[in-house]
Order: structure tokens, then sequence, then C-alpha cells
């Protein structure tokens, strides 16, 4: 049997695994779907808090941008010296407090041709507004970015945001706007207004913003230099790219790319602190190229998501555990009556076709179990019948045929085989002869008393019997199993039937049946055995020359003789214990043949028949009989007169005046006289026959069958 | 005027004071010498940087101490010339490009080299690919932003090899006119502002480089200086310090991650404005340009290169005298290429 799974484990894997699958798929549906909803509405959130940041960084800036481009507007249209643009610039400062300082950088002996620096600037100091020229060897202005850029690129600059001279941490940044002059044709540089701003303010504005738990705000310059940053240790130090180029992320260096050239966006990456998944949201900030970052981590903006599908996971894990057991108790339930049953069944298998299956459970099961109790009542039935027909048939064939036709396949099959068996073949002496003058139902006594008796014998030695005709059986040795010495057994099994006549001969004369001899034939020969006759009626039985050799062989006999032929012989020459030896002729064969009479088997089995108790007595008075021949098992019409002149309990010797032959079977009737009633017979075969002295002839017999009354006369005359 | 009296008033105190120490010294340095280590100002010609990374190394896996010398690594920067500090005995040693100090020699301050560690140039012009410049020629009429003073010698030996006029444009310290598009092409050093340009976006694909050492100018750089008086009086102090740079050096090749974090801690402790990545970027340039194929054994000074760094001092007109290689350098000395 293929080791397969229990039902449980199959309904669990097929019923579990479905809706596992379903379940997933629906969680991951339902994940991906809220996780799409939560980052466009951050994605919303986070644009709309930096729009609104950038706007706020925005309209300061704007509000300073005014200031030094209504100064170069100024410096175009009207001519200063360097001390003329000192009111200009505090008059400027006093009125917007934002801005920390103004310059007016010109271009070298721009206002004076001894003047190579002219670039007055005024800041907030301690104490108000102090005033500076700046240009020098060692501050060449004309080279600085401030300066140098608005010249070169003829446009207003936000500088990149720098921490102030005074070595303080006060952030800045300077707006740079360039004025020109006109000379002749050709607009042409002539200097830059600035307007410096502390950015102080856009530190504590972005450091305000908190997005879920650690969300931060950050700005870059034009460069991608960190201006602002929580992490201060990054600020001024490092750039978008110098991480990007460090943490070796191509992504966000594209991102960084796209912050510093003034777009805006969303994009997913790591953070550039903890490396966690993050979003990113960005945009310029006005006119100044720098770009405002919003960072927020995925994990928290997810949280609630992650969340929720923890909880669902967990439910579903709950749900299918719940379902597993459900089905593990669903199916015991199925498969403890399904357990029963196959108990059932295994006691069944074992021969108890008593047991029955209790009928409960599901309609199916019910029905099962309903249909085992049947088949085990009609098992039983079927058995009952089947050991009725055994015993029956067992009766008339052996226990071995019915083995072998109730066990093999084929055991029924018609057909022979030709096989070397040994035959055995019994018959009563004078049995008809006594039957003919008895009352049916005593012949049937008789009969089963003598068969009953010789079937229990045949049946030890594991004989066939083919056949019971009458008085006479057939058997045989060495099928249908093989047997190995056959011809043992069967010398053995006849020996045995002999001295069992002892015992039945002694109920029989308790009861007032007469004297039976038995003859018994044993031949070993090949025969053809098998299932002989039709689908209706068959029987398993020999035929062949030998089967009818043995039936000649068997009318050698005499009472108490076991006769076997040559071939039987040869196999048990050893053992056996021979008495005389016949040579007859028999019909349809050539030759004479010896018939062996056995006497006993030796050593080891130790068989032997009591020594013939056979001595004639001379009578003085010869009995007078009729003799009557019997020729197949009739009595023929002619009747002669003879002298019984000698006697033993089993022969005697006649003289007769008429021809008889060798094997002829006589009756003898006695006449009337020394006791004897008219009916009282004996049946004889005639075993030698010589001529007497007085005439006639002497006539040596055999008595096959003696009356009880002739019995009990001859017994008187031995014992006197 | 005025001024100039309190300077020279000043100099002349100090003046007595060294030469008050020098007697203290005299008198007890004797006896302590056995255990003093020789005090030793050195001063590098810029803030601190992977471009010094070999003299952090020194000082601090011990080289110097272990030629007994305890040397103070000095901050530097625009504004403290090194050729000032060591004519105002500020500095006992500085490094200075080498046309730096050939210059300075010629204008009279009586300076030589102990030991040259950069062999060739690392000066390079760079420009936007996108403004269409791929070769020398496409620099023609081109606006182009160069430092000042000696620094000019390179690239106007490149023009004149090229026979390009190009825009000047006086460049500061930042590249952010570069990045402005104020100008067409910058000059670039190749371990600092080169990089600078990677960490504000630009992609090396972009930009077309010119590292002039390529163009036949190999011109070395960075070397150690010192007065000529010091190597006469103390020639054993020079030899050692150049000795434990260069030692220095060798260690920061070995081992260029220890060597990237020692640099880091001058970095962070001077609060310069920079990052690892482009620290380390630096310090592999400066190997670059230290130990590349051809170049002489560390330390030396090719008198080759010297004499061509020379001639085009003079072609320039930054210097009328060539002062001979011999006098000029102390030390081991070299033929032409090893």
């Amino acid at each position: 049997m293929r080791p397969g799974y229990s039902i449980a484990t199959r309904l669990i894997l097929s019923i579990g695994g479905a809706a596992a699958l379903i379940f997933i798929s629906a969680f991951g549906y339902n994940y991906l779907v809220s996780r799409r909803t939560v980052i466009m509405e951050v994605e919303e959130r986070a644009k709309n808090l930096t729009l609104s940041i950038s706007h706020q960084i925005e309209v300061v800036l704007r509000g300073v941008e005014g200031v030094p481009a209504s100064i170069a507007s100024l410096m175009e249209i009207q001519s200063f010296n360097n001390e003329g643009l000192v009111p200009l610039i505090e008059g400027n400062l006093e009125a917007n407090p934002e801005i920390f300082g103004i310059a007016i950088a010109n271009e070298p002996y721009a206002l004076s041709p001894e003047l190579k620096f002219c670039a007055p600037y005024g800041f907030r100091g301690d104490d108000g507004i102090v005033f500076s020229f700046l240009g020098g060897e060692l501050y060449n202005y004309f080279a600085l970015d401030w300066y140098q850029i608005s010249k070169e690129t003829r446009n207003p600059q936000w500088s990149v945001p720098y921490y102030d001279e005074g070595g303080g941490d006060i952030l800045m940044a300077t707006y740079s706007v360039p004025f020109f002059r006109r000379r002749g044709e050709e607009r042409q540089f002539a200097g830059v207004a600035t307007a410096d701003i502390s950015l102080e303010w856009l530190e504590s504005l972005l450091a305000e913003v908190r997005i879920y738990q650690s969300g931060y705000a950050f700005l870059v310059s034009q460069n991608g230099d960190f201006i602002t940053h929580p992490d201060r240790g990054l600020v001024m130090r490092e750039s978008l790219f110098s991480l990007a180029e460090a943490l070796g992320d191509p992504k966000l260096r594209l991102v960084s790319r796209n912050m510093i050239r003034g777009e805006k966006g969303f994009a997913g990456l790591k953070d550039f602190l903890r490396g966690r998944d993050s979003y990113l949201y960005y945009a310029p900030v006005g006119s100044s190229g720098w770009s405002l970052g919003i960072i927020f981590p995925a994990s928290e903006l997810l949280g609630d998501v992650v969340g929720l599908t923890k909880k669902l996971l967990a439910m579903g894990i709950a749900g299918l555990a719940l379902m597993c057991i459900v089905i593990v108790f669903l199916s015991r339930s199925i498969t403890r009556t399904l357990r029963n049953l196959s108990a059932a069944t295994a006691r069944l298998g074992k021969g108890d076709f008593s047991v029955k299956a209790p009928e409960s459970g599901a309609s199916e099961i019910r029905e099962l179990a309903h249909s085992f109790n049947t088949l085990g009542r009609q098992l039983e039935e079927y058995i009952e019948k089947r050991d009725f027909i055994r015993d029956t048939f067992g009766r008339y064939v052996t226990a071995e045929v019915v083995k072998r036709l109730m066990e093999s396949a084929d055991g029924l099959a018609l057909g022979g085989e030709n096989r070397e068996l040994t035959i055995l073949m019994s018959d009563l002496r004078g049995f008809t002869a006594l039957t003919s003058q008895m009352e049916p139902e005593r012949v049937v006594l008789f009969l089963n008393r003598y068969l009953s008796k010789m079937i229990e014998i045949l049946m030890d030695h594991r004989a066939v019997i083919d056949e019971i005709i009458g008085d006479g059986i057939l058997a045989f040795f060495g099928a249908p199993e093989p047997m190995e010495a056959h011809a043992l057994q069967a010398v053995s099994c006849a020996l045995k039937m002999q001295l069992a006549m002892e015992e039945v001969n002694a109920v029989n004369e308790r009861e007032g049946f007469g004297h039976l001899e038995m003859g018994i034939a044993v031949n070993t020969g090949n025969v053809v055995v098998g299932n002989i006759g039709s689908e209706r009626r068959t029987k398993y039985g020999v035929v062949g020359a030998q089967v009818n050799f043995t039936g000649r062989m068997e009318s050698f006999t005499v009472g108490g003789q076991v006769l076997i032929s040559p071939s039987t012989f040869e196999r048990l020459s050893g053992l056996l214990e021979t008495g005389e030896l016949l040579k007859v002729q028999m019909k349809g064969v050539p030759a004479p043949v010896t018939l062996y009479e056995v006497r006993g088997l030796g050593e080891p089995y130790n068989i032997r028949l009591p020594s013939k108790d056979d001595e004639l007595r001379h009578l003085s008075s010869p009995i007078k009989v009729n003799l009557y021949r019997v020729k197949d098992k009739m009595i023929s019409g002619a009747n002669d007169s003879a002298l019984i002149t000698e006697i033993s309990l089993k022969s005697a010797i006649l003289i007769c005046s008429g021809l008889l032959k060798e094997w002829e079977d006589l009756r003898l009737d006695a006449r009337n006289e020394k006791g004897l009633e008219e009916r009282c017979s004996i049946f004889a075969k005639v075993i030698s026959v010589k001529e007497a002295q007085g005439g006639g002839s002497e006539v040596a017999v055999r008595f096959t069958w003696v009356a009880p009354a002739f019995y009990s006369t001859i017994r008187g005359i031995i014992a006197s | 005027m005025d001024s100039m009296g309190i300077t020279c008033r000043l100099r002349r105190w100090v003046g007595s004071i060294i030469f008050v120490l020098c007697l203290v010294m005299a008198v007890y340095g004797v006896e302590a010498r056995e255990d003093a280590l020789r005090k030793v100002r050195f001063l590098p010609q810029w803030i601190h940087q992977a471009q010094f990374a070999g003299f952090y190394a020194a000082f601090e896996k011990g080289f110097y101490r272990e030629k007994g010398l305890d040397v103070e690594i000095m901050r530097g920067g625009p504004d403290l010339p090194g050729s000032e500090m060591l004519a105002d005995g500020k500095a006992d040693f500085a490094t200075m490009f080498l046309f730096r100090g050939i210059t300075v020699r010629t204008q009279g301050l009586r300076l030589v080299n102990i030991a040259q560690i950069v062999q060739k140039s690392a000066y390079m012009l760079v420009a936007r690919k996108s403004s269409g410049i791929s070769r020398p020629e496409d620099l023609k009429d081109r606006k182009i932003g160069l430092w000042g003073g000696e620094f000019r010698l390179l690239p106007e030996a490149f023009f004149r090899k090229y026979k390009l006029n190009p825009r000047i444009i006086p460049q500061g310290t930042t590249m952010n006119l570069f990045l402005r598009s104020g100008v067409d092409a910058a000059s670039a050093m190749w371990y600092n502002e080169y990089h600078q340009l990677m960490n504000a976006g630009l992609a090396p694909e972009e930009l077309t480089t010119f590292l002039l050492s390529d163009y036949g100018m190999r011109f070395p750089e960075d070397g150690i200086y010192c007065l000529e008086k010091t190597c006469l009086e103390n020639p054993s102090l020079c030899a050692d310090f150049a000795a434990a740079s260069i030692a220095g050096w060798e260690y920061c090749f070995s081992h260029p991650e220890e060597a990237l974090d020692i640099v880091m801690k001058y970095v962070y402790a001077s609060k310069t404005a920079t990052n690892r990545v482009h620290q380390r970027w630096m310090l592999e340039r400066m190997k670059d340009v230290i130990r590349f194929e051809d170049a002489p054994p560390l330390g030396m000074l090719s008198e080759q290169a010297y004499m061509e760094v020379a001639a085009e001092l003079k072609k320039g007109r930054f210097i009328e005298t060539v002062p001979s290689y011999e006098s000029f350098r102390f030390g081991p000395r070299g033929g032409g290429r090893p």
C-alpha cells in the first residue's frame, strides 16, 4: 500500500492552502492599495508643507532683494562719490531692519581715478550702524563671489550661504545686484549693490518642521551643500553629492541634481543619516537657487498601514489556525467511524464475522457501515453454507481434494494429468449373495458399518476414494497432492483395512450378520487423474488400463488377502513380508502375471496380518453340500452336490463330480444335516483343483463368506 | 609710517628676545640636549587637508619624535604666506610650490628646498563639455578663471604653447563663478577644486579637463623649504625633518585608511568645511602626483624639472636670474629623471 496523507492533512493542505492563498492575495492587495493611498496623501501633505515653507522663505528673501535692487537702479541713474554712498546705505539699513549689512562695491577707479577700491559697507554693530570701506591687498573684492558672479553673469544672485566673517556661527547670505553705466552704446558693468541677511530665522523656521516622529526639513545651496540640517555636522561640510558618493547611492545623486536645478519632486530614497527607507519631497526656494527638502521615514509614514497590516496578518493567521483546528476535529469525527470500520474489517479479515460496525456519523459513513455490516452478515451466511458444503462434500471426497477444489483457482477446471499412482481396490467376498437374503435397512446398516471403518482408514492414509459401488471401493494414492511413497501408503492402508475386518466381523457376528472376508488388490502404475464429468456433475477420479488391471487383480483375491502387482512389489520389495505367489492368467494380458500376497510390512511399520489359523481338519463324516457356480455374482442354475472332506475356518477341501476351474466362485449350501439348515450357505473361491482318488475332483476352496450358523458349526468341528 | 615704526621696534624686540632665548638655550641646552626634543614649527601652505597627510602621519606615528623632533604643525592659509613666516622666524619649515620657492629666493630671501614632495603639477583647467570645449584650441577667446601671482605660470605657458589668448578673469577661492557659468573654464587643483565640482553635482563625464602636467609641464609643486641659515647651522635638523616627513608620506601610501583618519582628525580640529569623501579623493590624487610611473624618489628635486620651472618663470618675467640648482637644493640631489 502506498503511504498517503491522512484526511486531516489533505483537508488542511487543500482547504487551508486555498484559504491562505485567498487571504494572502486579499491581504497583499489591501497592503498595496493602503500603502499607495498613504503615500499619495503624504506626498500631497509634504508638497503643501514644502511649498508653504518655501513660500515663507521666499517672502522674506523678496523683501530683501528689493533693497539692493533699488540701490542698483539709483546707481545707474545718479552719480555718487565714495562718501555720498554712506547716507544711502544708512537710510536703507534703517528702513529695513531685517538686513544686516549693505555694500555698494564699484569697479576699480569707477568713482575716482585715485581709488582702485571703492566699496562702502554699512552693517549693524553692537552700538548701531558701523561703516567700513572694503578693499585692499588682502581683500581684493573684485575676485570674490558676491561681486564677481553678478559681474560675470550680469544678473542678481543670492550667494551660497556662509558663516559670518566675525567667526561667529551666524549663517549669512548675500544678495548681489549688478549695476551698469552707459558708455556710448555699451551698457558697461559698474559695480554691485549687496544686502547681507542673517539666516538664523531660516534655521529656526526649518528646525520647527516636524513630520511624524522623526521627519525633518533641510536646505541645500546652489551647490548642494547643506545650509541647514538637524545634524549640524553636515552643515557647510557635506553636500548631497559628497553623501551620495560616500554612500555609493546613484539615486541620491540623481535626486540631488534635480534639487540644485530648481526642480520639485517626490522620491523614495535612503535617509542620509540613518540609512532608513525614506521619502523626500523637494522644491526650490524662490530665486535663491537653494532647495528645500523634507524627509520622512517610510516606517513612520507607513506606520499605520504596517500596523493595520500586522493586525490583519495576525487575524488571518489566527483564522487559519482556527480553521485548521476545526478541520482536524471534523476529520477526526469522520475518520473515527472510518477507523472503527477499519478495525472491524481487520477483525473480519481474521475471521470474526460476528463483528459489527457502529452505524453512526455522517450519512455516507452510516451507509458504509451498514454495507459493511450487511457484508459481514452475508459472509457469515456464506461461510456457514460453505462449511456445510465442505462437510457434506468431504464425506464423498478426501479433504485434500476438497481443499484443492476450494482453494485452487483452477481446482474445478475439467481436465486431467498423467501421473503415477497406486490404486487400491477392495471387495467383500460373497456380499451380494449375503445381501440378497437381507432386509434393505439391514443391508444399509451392515454396509455403512463396514464402509465407515474402511473410509476412515483410507482417509487416514490420504487416499482419494474414487468410487464406492456397493461393497466395492476404488481408491488411489498420490493425487491430487503429490505423495512420496504412495505405494507404501496403499499397502499399509490395505493391511490395516484387513486388520480392521476382525473388528467389523466381531460386531457383525454379534448382531447376527454373517462372517465377511474382504479381498484387496494394490497396483502401481500410470493413470490419468482429474476432474471427470461435466459442468453439472464431476468427480475427481482415475481412468486407464491400470485401473482395469487392478480390478482384475482384485478378482483373484480371497478373503483376508492383500494382493499386489509386480510394479508395487518392486517399489516395496525390501519392506514386504510376502506369502504365496500367484501366477495368474488375466484376460487381455498375454503373459501370466505374478501377484504377490502381502502378509505384512517390516520395520519400521510392523504391520502384520495374523498368521493363517487355517489348519484343515479332516472330517470323519464329510458334510454334504449343494454346489452352485457363481458367475459375475449370479448363481448359475446348474446344481451339483459335493462333499466337504476337510475344513477350517477359512477354507475347505471338496470332492465333487463336476468339473471346476481354479478361481471359480462357488456357493455351498448345507443339506440339512448335522444341524445345518437348508439355506445355510458358504461362499468360496476355488483355489486348486486335483483329480480325486475316487474319481471326480478334489477341489480346494477358500471361504469368502460363511453363514453364521455354518460358522458356528465349523467352530464346533474344529473345537472338537 | 607710524605703523612701520612700531613693526620695526617690534621686530627688534622679538629679535632680542630670541637672542636671549638662544643664549639661555645655549647655556642649558647642552646638558638638556640628550633628553629634550628639538622644537620645530612647521607651516603647511594651506589649511589642514589631505594635501599634507604625510606630515600629520609623521607626527601621529611618532616619526618626528623618533628623530628627536618636537614638531608643531601650524595651520596655514592665504593670510599666512610661508615665505614671510620663514623670513620672520615664525616658522622653521614651510611647504611651497616650487615656482613660489624659486620666486621668493630670487626676491632676496635665502631659502632652500630640503625635500621635494609633489613631483608633478596637479593644476588643471576645467570646462563644461556643454560649452563646446574639448581640445586646448577650444579655449581660444573664452573667459577663463585664473588664480593670481605665480599660479599664472602654468596656464600661461599652456596658452603660449597652444597660441591662445583667452580672457583672463581673476579667480577667487571658490568654484562658484564657474558653477554659475560666470566663466567658460576655471583653474582647479586636481586633488581639490576638481572634486569640489563633483561635490557640487557635476559629473566627470560632463567636464573637459586639461591636466597641465599631461601637456609637457611637469612643474613639481609642494616642497619643504627653510632658510638657508637653518641648514647651515643645523644640517641634521633639516635632514631629520625631511626624512621623517618622507617616512610619513610612505606611511600614508601603505595605510591609506588610517592616513585618512589622521587627516580627518586635523580637519575636524580646525573646523574646516570639508568632508571625508573629499579628503579621500585628495589623498588618492596626492599619491598620483607624488608616486607616478616615472617619478623621482620621494624627496628628491629633479634638476631638470627645477630648470624647466625656473626657465618658465624667467620667460614669464616672474624672475630675472635663475638661482643655481646646487644653491637652491639642500640634501639629496638628482640630475634628470632617475
